[in-house]
Protein backbone atom coordinates (compact mmCIF):
# COMPACT_ATOMS: atom_id res chain seq x y z
CA UNK A 1 0.00 0.00 0.00
CA UNK A 2 2.85 2.28 0.94
CA UNK A 3 4.57 1.55 -2.33
CA UNK A 4 1.40 2.53 -4.16
CA UNK A 5 1.39 5.81 -2.30
CA UNK A 6 5.03 6.34 -3.10
CA UNK A 7 4.41 5.60 -6.75
CA UNK A 8 1.52 8.01 -6.92
CA UNK A 9 3.52 10.66 -5.10
CA UNK A 10 6.46 10.15 -7.40
CA UNK A 11 4.26 10.35 -10.44
CA UNK A 12 2.71 13.55 -9.14
CA UNK A 13 6.15 14.98 -8.50
CA UNK A 14 7.38 14.09 -11.96
CA UNK A 15 4.22 15.48 -13.51
CA UNK A 16 4.55 18.67 -11.50
CA UNK A 17 8.16 19.17 -12.47
CA UNK A 18 7.27 18.43 -16.07
CA UNK A 19 4.48 20.97 -15.88
CA UNK A 20 6.86 23.53 -14.44
CA UNK A 21 9.26 22.73 -17.24
CA UNK A 22 6.54 23.44 -19.75
CA UNK A 23 6.04 26.89 -18.25
CA UNK A 24 9.47 27.92 -19.49
CA UNK A 25 9.11 28.79 -23.12
CA UNK A 26 12.04 28.36 -25.45
CA UNK A 27 13.79 31.42 -26.82
CA UNK A 28 12.30 32.74 -29.99
CA UNK A 29 14.58 33.23 -32.95
CA UNK A 30 14.65 36.85 -33.88
CA UNK A 31 17.81 37.75 -35.80
CA UNK A 32 19.25 41.16 -35.14
CA UNK A 33 20.17 43.37 -38.06
CA UNK A 34 22.66 46.21 -37.85
CA UNK A 35 21.72 49.56 -39.33
CA UNK A 36 22.47 49.64 -43.02
CA UNK A 37 20.81 52.42 -45.00
CA UNK A 38 22.49 51.25 -48.20
CA UNK A 39 22.68 54.00 -50.76
CA UNK A 40 19.88 55.99 -49.15
CA UNK A 41 20.72 59.17 -47.33
CA UNK A 42 18.63 59.25 -44.18
CA UNK A 43 18.47 62.50 -42.29
CA UNK A 44 15.21 62.06 -40.40
CA UNK A 45 13.08 59.41 -38.74
CA UNK A 46 9.39 59.26 -38.06
CA UNK A 47 8.99 57.62 -34.65
CA UNK A 48 5.83 55.95 -33.40
CA UNK A 49 4.18 57.86 -30.60
CA UNK A 50 3.27 54.86 -28.47
CA UNK A 51 6.73 53.59 -27.58
CA UNK A 52 6.00 53.93 -23.87
CA UNK A 53 2.72 52.10 -23.76
CA UNK A 54 2.79 50.40 -20.37
CA UNK A 55 3.28 51.34 -16.77
CA UNK A 56 6.46 50.88 -14.78
CA UNK A 57 7.00 47.48 -13.22
CA UNK A 58 9.14 46.24 -10.36
CA UNK A 59 10.22 42.65 -10.78
CA UNK A 60 11.87 40.62 -8.09
CA UNK A 61 13.23 37.99 -10.44
CA UNK A 62 16.71 38.17 -11.94
CA UNK A 63 16.61 39.43 -15.49
CA UNK A 64 15.67 36.78 -17.97
CA UNK A 65 14.95 38.32 -21.31
CA UNK A 66 15.40 35.10 -23.24
CA UNK A 67 12.01 35.41 -24.82
CA UNK A 68 11.72 39.13 -24.69
CA UNK A 69 11.02 39.58 -28.37
CA UNK A 70 7.60 38.06 -28.06
CA UNK A 71 6.88 39.05 -24.49
CA UNK A 72 3.91 41.20 -23.79
CA UNK A 73 5.00 43.86 -21.29
CA UNK A 74 1.51 44.10 -19.91
CA UNK A 75 1.46 40.45 -18.93
CA UNK A 76 4.14 39.50 -16.51
CA UNK A 77 4.15 35.80 -15.76
CA UNK A 78 6.14 35.09 -12.61
CA UNK A 79 8.55 32.22 -12.94
CA UNK A 80 7.48 28.94 -11.41
CA UNK A 81 10.33 26.93 -10.02
CA UNK A 82 10.45 23.13 -10.15
CA UNK A 83 10.86 23.17 -6.38
CA UNK A 84 7.59 24.98 -5.95
CA UNK A 85 6.01 22.56 -8.33
CA UNK A 86 7.42 19.62 -6.43
CA UNK A 87 6.11 20.86 -3.12
CA UNK A 88 2.52 21.20 -4.09
CA UNK A 89 2.07 19.48 -7.40
CA UNK A 90 0.02 21.14 -10.12
CA UNK A 91 -2.20 22.83 -7.56
CA UNK A 92 0.90 24.17 -5.85
CA UNK A 93 2.13 25.59 -9.14
CA UNK A 94 -1.10 27.50 -9.55
CA UNK A 95 -1.13 28.59 -5.93
CA UNK A 96 2.47 29.81 -5.98
CA UNK A 97 1.81 31.58 -9.28
CA UNK A 98 -1.26 33.29 -7.89
CA UNK A 99 0.52 34.41 -4.73
CA UNK A 100 3.53 35.63 -6.70
CA UNK A 101 1.30 37.50 -9.13
CA UNK A 102 -0.53 39.12 -6.23
CA UNK A 103 2.69 40.29 -4.58
CA UNK A 104 3.97 41.50 -7.92
CA UNK A 105 0.79 43.41 -8.58
CA UNK A 106 0.88 45.10 -5.16
CA UNK A 107 4.53 46.06 -5.66
CA UNK A 108 3.86 47.52 -9.09
CA UNK A 109 0.99 49.53 -7.68
CA UNK A 110 3.28 50.98 -4.99
CA UNK A 111 5.84 51.94 -7.60
CA UNK A 112 3.31 53.55 -9.89
CA UNK A 113 1.61 55.41 -7.05
CA UNK A 114 5.01 56.76 -6.09
CA UNK A 115 5.82 57.80 -9.66
CA UNK A 116 2.41 59.43 -10.04
CA UNK A 117 2.96 61.39 -6.83
CA UNK A 118 6.29 62.57 -8.19
CA UNK A 119 4.71 63.69 -11.44
CA UNK A 120 6.97 61.38 -13.38
CA UNK A 121 6.14 61.40 -17.09
CA UNK A 122 7.89 58.42 -18.63
CA UNK A 123 6.72 59.23 -22.14
CA UNK A 124 8.04 62.79 -22.02
CA UNK A 125 11.35 61.65 -20.54
CA UNK A 126 11.83 59.09 -23.28
CA UNK A 127 10.82 61.21 -26.28
CA UNK A 128 12.79 64.24 -25.10
CA UNK A 129 15.84 62.03 -24.69
CA UNK A 130 15.30 60.33 -28.04
CA UNK A 131 15.03 63.66 -29.86
CA UNK A 132 18.25 64.80 -28.23
CA UNK A 133 20.14 61.57 -28.89
CA UNK A 134 18.99 61.26 -32.51
CA UNK A 135 19.93 64.89 -32.98
CA UNK A 136 23.42 64.13 -31.73
CA UNK A 137 23.64 61.47 -34.44
CA UNK A 138 22.52 64.02 -37.01
CA UNK A 139 18.91 62.93 -37.39
CA UNK A 140 15.75 65.00 -37.20
CA UNK A 141 12.77 63.35 -35.56
CA UNK A 142 9.04 63.42 -36.20
CA UNK A 143 6.51 61.70 -33.97
CA UNK A 144 3.52 60.01 -35.56
CA UNK A 145 4.07 61.86 -38.79
CA UNK A 146 3.99 65.30 -37.24
CA UNK A 147 6.94 67.41 -38.27
CA UNK A 148 8.18 70.17 -40.48
CA UNK A 149 8.88 67.79 -43.33
CA UNK A 150 8.23 64.19 -44.21
CA UNK A 151 10.77 61.85 -42.64
CA UNK A 152 13.15 59.75 -44.71
CA UNK A 153 12.57 56.54 -42.76
CA UNK A 154 10.44 55.06 -40.01
CA UNK A 155 11.53 54.09 -36.52
CA UNK A 156 9.38 51.76 -34.44
CA UNK A 157 10.29 51.64 -30.76
CA UNK A 158 8.49 49.38 -28.33
CA UNK A 159 9.51 49.62 -24.69
CA UNK A 160 8.54 46.21 -23.41
CA UNK A 161 9.48 46.89 -19.84
CA UNK A 162 10.76 49.72 -17.71
CA UNK A 163 10.97 50.12 -13.99
CA UNK A 164 13.11 48.50 -11.36
CA UNK A 165 14.35 44.98 -11.02
CA UNK A 166 16.22 42.92 -8.48
CA UNK A 167 19.73 42.39 -9.76
CA UNK A 168 20.68 38.71 -9.77
CA UNK A 169 23.92 39.16 -7.86
CA UNK A 170 22.21 40.33 -4.70
CA UNK A 171 23.34 43.89 -5.08
CA UNK A 172 19.84 45.27 -4.77
CA UNK A 173 17.31 46.78 -7.09
CA UNK A 174 18.34 48.56 -10.25
CA UNK A 175 16.50 50.59 -12.88
CA UNK A 176 15.79 48.53 -15.95
CA UNK A 177 14.38 48.95 -19.43
CA UNK A 178 13.98 46.75 -22.48
CA UNK A 179 13.05 48.06 -25.92
CA UNK A 180 12.67 46.49 -29.33
CA UNK A 181 13.68 48.79 -32.17
CA UNK A 182 13.07 48.51 -35.90
CA UNK A 183 14.01 51.03 -38.57
CA UNK A 184 12.36 50.78 -41.97
CA UNK A 185 12.86 52.65 -45.21
CA UNK A 186 9.97 54.49 -46.79
CA UNK A 187 9.67 51.48 -49.10
CA UNK A 188 9.29 49.19 -46.10
CA UNK A 189 12.71 47.55 -46.17
CA UNK A 190 14.11 46.71 -42.74
CA UNK A 191 17.16 48.90 -42.22
CA UNK A 192 17.79 47.83 -38.65
CA UNK A 193 16.24 45.49 -36.11
CA UNK A 194 17.63 45.18 -32.62
CA UNK A 195 16.94 45.34 -28.91
CA UNK A 196 18.22 47.68 -26.20
CA UNK A 197 18.50 46.47 -22.63
CA UNK A 198 19.33 48.75 -19.70
CA UNK A 199 20.36 46.65 -16.74
CA UNK A 200 22.70 46.48 -13.79
CA UNK A 201 26.31 45.63 -14.34
CA UNK A 202 26.98 41.98 -13.75
CA UNK A 203 23.41 41.09 -14.55
CA UNK A 204 24.26 38.37 -17.00
CA UNK A 205 23.01 36.57 -18.87
CA UNK A 206 20.75 39.09 -20.52
CA UNK A 207 18.79 37.88 -23.50
CA UNK A 208 20.90 34.78 -23.41
CA UNK A 209 19.65 32.21 -25.88
CA UNK A 210 21.10 29.46 -23.71
CA UNK A 211 23.53 26.77 -24.53
CA UNK A 212 26.02 28.84 -26.41
CA UNK A 213 27.62 30.80 -23.64
CA UNK A 214 28.02 33.77 -25.92
CA UNK A 215 25.35 35.77 -24.20
CA UNK A 216 22.58 37.89 -25.48
CA UNK A 217 21.74 39.62 -28.67
CA UNK A 218 20.71 42.96 -27.25
CA UNK A 219 22.75 46.10 -26.96
CA UNK A 220 23.33 46.45 -23.27
CA UNK A 221 23.48 49.79 -21.51
CA UNK A 222 24.97 49.50 -18.03
CA UNK A 223 23.55 50.89 -14.81
CA UNK A 224 25.99 52.37 -12.33
CA UNK A 225 26.22 51.24 -8.74
CA UNK A 226 25.08 54.69 -7.64
CA UNK A 227 21.61 53.95 -8.97
CA UNK A 228 21.03 50.80 -6.93
CA UNK A 229 18.47 50.44 -4.16
CA UNK A 230 18.48 48.02 -1.24
CA UNK A 231 14.78 47.25 -1.56
CA UNK A 232 11.47 48.55 -2.84
CA UNK A 233 10.93 50.51 0.38
CA UNK A 234 14.02 52.54 -0.42
CA UNK A 235 12.66 53.28 -3.88
CA UNK A 236 9.24 54.49 -2.73
CA UNK A 237 10.06 55.82 0.72
CA UNK A 238 13.70 56.88 0.40
CA UNK A 239 15.05 59.86 -1.49
CA UNK A 240 12.41 60.41 -4.18
CA UNK A 241 14.76 62.45 -6.35
CA UNK A 242 17.18 59.55 -6.53
CA UNK A 243 14.44 57.05 -7.36
CA UNK A 244 13.19 59.29 -10.15
CA UNK A 245 16.74 59.88 -11.34
CA UNK A 246 17.27 56.14 -11.63
CA UNK A 247 14.18 55.59 -13.74
CA UNK A 248 14.96 58.66 -15.82
CA UNK A 249 18.35 57.15 -16.49
CA UNK A 250 16.78 53.87 -17.65
CA UNK A 251 14.63 55.68 -20.22
CA UNK A 252 17.37 58.07 -21.31
CA UNK A 253 19.81 55.21 -21.69
CA UNK A 254 17.21 53.41 -23.81
CA UNK A 255 17.02 56.46 -26.06
CA UNK A 256 20.81 56.65 -26.19
CA UNK A 257 20.92 52.98 -27.12
CA UNK A 258 18.41 53.47 -29.93
CA UNK A 259 20.50 56.32 -31.33
CA UNK A 260 23.64 54.22 -30.89
CA UNK A 261 22.12 51.50 -33.03
CA UNK A 262 21.48 54.08 -35.74
CA UNK A 263 25.03 55.32 -35.72
CA UNK A 264 26.20 55.23 -39.27
CA UNK A 265 29.73 55.50 -40.47
CA UNK A 266 33.12 54.98 -39.02
CA UNK A 267 33.59 51.59 -40.63
CA UNK A 268 36.83 51.96 -42.42
CA UNK A 269 37.54 50.56 -45.81
CA UNK A 270 40.99 49.15 -45.36
CA UNK A 271 43.25 49.04 -48.35
CA UNK A 272 46.33 47.44 -46.87
CA UNK A 273 46.86 43.94 -45.60
CA UNK A 274 46.80 40.52 -47.12
CA UNK A 275 46.17 37.14 -45.68
CA UNK A 276 48.36 34.16 -46.12
CA UNK A 277 46.68 31.24 -47.74
CA UNK A 278 47.16 27.53 -47.21
CA UNK A 279 50.12 25.56 -48.47
CA UNK A 280 48.44 24.95 -51.80
CA UNK A 281 47.81 28.62 -52.28
CA UNK A 282 44.05 28.53 -51.86
CA UNK A 283 42.49 29.33 -48.53
CA UNK A 284 41.31 26.27 -46.72
CA UNK A 285 39.08 26.18 -43.74
CA UNK A 286 38.70 23.92 -40.78
CA UNK A 287 35.64 22.04 -39.68
CA UNK A 288 32.79 23.47 -37.70
CA UNK A 289 33.02 23.31 -33.97
CA UNK B 1 16.01 -18.34 -10.89
CA UNK B 2 14.72 -16.26 -8.03
CA UNK B 3 11.06 -16.89 -7.22
CA UNK B 4 9.98 -13.29 -7.09
CA UNK B 5 6.38 -14.21 -6.40
CA UNK B 6 7.29 -15.96 -3.16
CA UNK B 7 7.28 -13.46 -0.29
CA UNK B 8 8.99 -15.99 2.02
CA UNK B 9 11.84 -16.65 -0.28
CA UNK B 10 15.25 -16.12 1.30
CA UNK B 11 16.64 -15.24 -2.07
CA UNK B 12 14.03 -12.53 -2.50
CA UNK B 13 14.72 -11.07 0.93
CA UNK B 14 18.42 -11.04 0.16
CA UNK B 15 17.74 -9.32 -3.16
CA UNK B 16 15.44 -6.85 -1.45
CA UNK B 17 18.09 -6.02 1.13
CA UNK B 18 20.67 -5.60 -1.57
CA UNK B 19 18.47 -3.25 -3.53
CA UNK B 20 17.86 -1.29 -0.35
CA UNK B 21 21.51 -1.10 0.54
CA UNK B 22 22.73 -0.06 -2.87
CA UNK B 23 20.85 3.27 -2.91
CA UNK B 24 21.97 3.95 0.66
CA UNK B 25 25.57 3.33 -0.33
CA UNK B 26 25.15 5.36 -3.46
CA UNK B 27 23.63 8.15 -1.43
CA UNK B 28 26.47 8.03 1.07
CA UNK B 29 28.96 8.09 -1.77
CA UNK B 30 27.22 11.04 -3.37
CA UNK B 31 27.20 12.92 -0.07
CA UNK B 32 30.90 12.22 0.39
CA UNK B 33 31.61 13.51 -3.08
CA UNK B 34 29.44 16.53 -2.42
CA UNK B 35 31.27 17.25 0.82
CA UNK B 36 34.61 16.85 -0.97
CA UNK B 37 33.45 19.21 -3.69
CA UNK B 38 32.38 21.77 -1.11
CA UNK B 39 35.70 21.47 0.69
CA UNK B 40 37.61 22.31 -2.49
CA UNK B 41 37.54 26.03 -3.09
CA UNK B 42 36.89 26.88 -6.73
CA UNK B 43 39.83 28.25 -8.60
CA UNK B 44 39.68 32.00 -9.05
CA UNK B 45 39.03 33.13 -12.60
CA UNK B 46 42.16 33.93 -14.61
CA UNK B 47 43.30 37.52 -14.55
CA UNK B 48 44.25 39.56 -17.60
CA UNK B 49 47.33 38.69 -19.64
CA UNK B 50 49.14 41.98 -20.08
CA UNK B 51 51.94 40.50 -22.17
CA UNK B 52 51.82 37.94 -24.94
CA UNK B 53 54.37 35.22 -25.55
CA UNK B 54 53.14 33.05 -28.41
CA UNK B 55 54.41 29.55 -28.93
CA UNK B 56 53.95 29.86 -32.69
CA UNK B 57 55.99 32.20 -34.87
CA UNK B 58 54.24 35.46 -35.64
CA UNK B 59 53.38 36.23 -39.25
CA UNK B 60 52.84 39.66 -40.75
CA UNK B 61 49.49 38.56 -42.16
CA UNK B 62 46.57 36.42 -41.13
CA UNK B 63 46.71 32.79 -42.19
CA UNK B 64 43.33 31.47 -43.21
CA UNK B 65 44.67 27.97 -43.77
CA UNK B 66 43.31 26.87 -40.42
CA UNK B 67 40.29 29.15 -40.31
CA UNK B 68 37.44 27.90 -38.17
CA UNK B 69 34.27 27.22 -40.08
CA UNK B 70 31.07 29.08 -39.31
CA UNK B 71 29.06 26.66 -41.45
CA UNK B 72 26.81 24.51 -39.26
CA UNK B 73 25.18 21.27 -40.35
CA UNK B 74 21.84 23.00 -40.28
CA UNK B 75 22.27 26.60 -41.40
CA UNK B 76 19.22 28.05 -39.68
CA UNK B 77 18.79 30.17 -36.58
CA UNK B 78 21.86 31.23 -34.68
CA UNK B 79 25.21 29.53 -34.84
CA UNK B 80 27.89 30.28 -32.26
CA UNK B 81 31.54 29.41 -32.16
CA UNK B 82 33.67 30.32 -29.15
CA UNK B 83 37.43 29.98 -29.48
CA UNK B 84 40.08 30.50 -26.80
CA UNK B 85 42.85 32.92 -27.67
CA UNK B 86 46.00 31.95 -25.81
CA UNK B 87 49.73 31.36 -26.25
CA UNK B 88 49.15 28.55 -28.73
CA UNK B 89 46.82 30.58 -30.96
CA UNK B 90 47.84 31.79 -34.39
CA UNK B 91 49.93 34.91 -34.05
CA UNK B 92 49.90 38.11 -36.05
CA UNK B 93 52.14 41.15 -35.94
CA UNK B 94 49.53 43.79 -35.28
CA UNK B 95 49.27 47.42 -36.40
CA UNK B 96 51.51 48.64 -33.59
CA UNK B 97 54.15 45.98 -34.26
CA UNK B 98 53.17 43.80 -31.32
CA UNK B 99 52.46 40.09 -31.39
CA UNK B 100 48.73 39.40 -31.14
CA UNK B 101 46.90 36.10 -30.97
CA UNK B 102 43.97 35.77 -33.32
CA UNK B 103 41.23 33.51 -34.63
CA UNK B 104 40.13 33.51 -38.26
CA UNK B 105 36.57 32.39 -38.93
CA UNK B 106 35.42 31.29 -42.37
CA UNK B 107 32.00 32.70 -43.12
CA UNK B 108 29.18 30.25 -43.85
CA UNK B 109 29.36 28.30 -47.07
CA UNK B 110 25.67 27.40 -46.96
CA UNK B 111 22.46 28.94 -45.74
CA UNK B 112 21.80 32.65 -45.86
CA UNK B 113 23.60 34.59 -43.14
CA UNK B 114 21.84 37.91 -42.58
CA UNK B 115 24.20 39.24 -39.93
CA UNK B 116 27.30 38.24 -38.01
CA UNK B 117 28.41 39.26 -34.54
CA UNK B 118 32.08 38.86 -33.66
CA UNK B 119 34.22 39.93 -30.74
CA UNK B 120 35.16 38.78 -27.26
CA UNK B 121 33.38 37.14 -24.36
CA UNK B 122 33.38 39.10 -21.12
CA UNK B 123 34.89 36.87 -18.44
CA UNK B 124 34.80 37.51 -14.68
CA UNK B 125 38.44 38.52 -14.33
CA UNK B 126 39.41 39.50 -17.83
CA UNK B 127 38.37 39.67 -21.44
CA UNK B 128 40.18 39.51 -24.72
CA UNK B 129 40.62 43.06 -26.01
CA UNK B 130 39.04 42.42 -29.40
CA UNK B 131 40.02 43.81 -32.78
CA UNK B 132 37.74 42.68 -35.60
CA UNK B 133 38.23 42.86 -39.35
CA UNK B 134 37.07 40.94 -42.42
CA UNK B 135 38.99 39.46 -45.33
CA UNK B 136 38.13 38.71 -48.91
CA UNK B 137 38.61 35.25 -50.41
CA UNK B 138 42.13 36.18 -51.52
CA UNK B 139 43.03 37.49 -48.11
CA UNK B 140 42.69 41.20 -48.69
CA UNK B 141 41.37 43.14 -45.73
CA UNK B 142 37.85 44.15 -46.66
CA UNK B 143 36.72 46.05 -43.57
CA UNK B 144 38.12 46.92 -40.19
CA UNK B 145 35.74 47.83 -37.44
CA UNK B 146 36.97 50.66 -35.26
CA UNK B 147 36.67 50.29 -31.53
CA UNK B 148 33.87 52.83 -31.48
CA UNK B 149 31.73 50.36 -33.43
CA UNK B 150 31.92 47.72 -30.72
CA UNK B 151 28.93 47.29 -28.49
CA UNK B 152 28.24 45.46 -25.27
CA UNK B 153 25.82 42.71 -26.18
CA UNK B 154 24.85 40.30 -23.47
CA UNK B 155 28.11 39.15 -21.96
CA UNK B 156 30.18 39.99 -25.02
CA UNK B 157 31.80 42.99 -26.64
CA UNK B 158 31.18 42.69 -30.33
CA UNK B 159 30.59 44.27 -33.68
CA UNK B 160 27.47 43.35 -35.59
CA UNK B 161 27.62 43.54 -39.37
CA UNK B 162 25.90 42.31 -42.48
CA UNK B 163 28.37 40.25 -44.48
CA UNK B 164 29.11 41.62 -47.92
CA UNK B 165 29.41 39.42 -50.97
CA UNK B 166 33.17 39.85 -51.18
CA UNK B 167 33.85 38.97 -47.54
CA UNK B 168 34.89 35.41 -46.76
CA UNK B 169 36.56 35.58 -43.36
CA UNK B 170 36.11 37.48 -40.14
CA UNK B 171 39.11 37.75 -37.85
CA UNK B 172 39.11 38.42 -34.12
CA UNK B 173 42.53 39.30 -32.78
CA UNK B 174 43.90 40.78 -29.60
CA UNK B 175 44.19 44.55 -29.67
CA UNK B 176 47.58 45.39 -28.20
CA UNK B 177 46.80 49.10 -28.09
CA UNK B 178 43.66 48.47 -26.06
CA UNK B 179 45.49 46.18 -23.66
CA UNK B 180 48.12 48.87 -23.19
CA UNK B 181 45.35 51.36 -22.57
CA UNK B 182 46.41 53.71 -25.36
CA UNK B 183 43.17 53.32 -27.22
CA UNK B 184 41.02 53.08 -24.16
CA UNK B 185 41.29 56.61 -22.83
CA UNK B 186 38.04 57.39 -21.11
CA UNK B 187 36.80 53.90 -21.72
CA UNK B 188 35.79 51.54 -18.96
CA UNK B 189 36.20 47.96 -20.15
CA UNK B 190 33.49 45.50 -19.22
CA UNK B 191 36.31 43.43 -17.72
CA UNK B 192 40.10 44.09 -17.69
CA UNK B 193 41.47 43.89 -21.22
CA UNK B 194 43.77 40.99 -21.91
CA UNK B 195 45.84 39.46 -24.71
CA UNK B 196 44.25 36.14 -23.89
CA UNK B 197 40.63 35.23 -23.46
CA UNK B 198 37.77 34.03 -25.60
CA UNK B 199 36.92 35.13 -29.11
CA UNK B 200 33.56 34.33 -30.61
CA UNK B 201 31.52 34.64 -33.74
CA UNK B 202 27.78 34.29 -34.01
CA UNK B 203 25.96 33.92 -37.30
CA UNK B 204 22.31 34.83 -37.69
CA UNK B 205 20.83 32.94 -40.57
CA UNK B 206 17.75 34.16 -42.33
CA UNK B 207 14.59 33.61 -40.37
CA UNK B 208 12.81 30.85 -42.30
CA UNK B 209 9.48 32.28 -41.12
CA UNK B 210 10.09 35.48 -43.04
Amino acid sequence: MKSVHRTVASAALVASVALAGCSTSSPTYNPVLPFDPGEAHIASFNVNGDAVAGKAVALNAPADYSNVALSNPAIYAPGVSPVAAGVGGALGVLLVSAIAAGIESARNERINNFLYAQGFDAKKVFYDALRKELGAEGYAMNVDGEGAAAADAGLEVSILQYGYQLAPVGSGWAPVAVANVTAKSSAGDVLMKDTVVVSARGAVPVLAPGGSGVGGDALRMPVGDDLMFANVDEIVEGDPARSVEALTYALEATAAGVARLLHNGGIEQAAAGTAETGPAGAPTVGGAQ
Amino acid sequence: MIPLNSRNSTAERTLAMKTTRVPVRALAGALTLLAAACATAPEPPPGPSLTYEPTLPCAPHVSVATATSLTPEDPTGRYDVITPVNASSSCLVGPVGTAEGYVAYAMPMSGKPVSISAGAIVEPGRMLAPRVFTLTADGQVARTFPRAEMMARGNALAVLFRPRPDERYVVVSADAAAVAGAAGAGETPLSPYSYEGKAFARVYFEDPAK
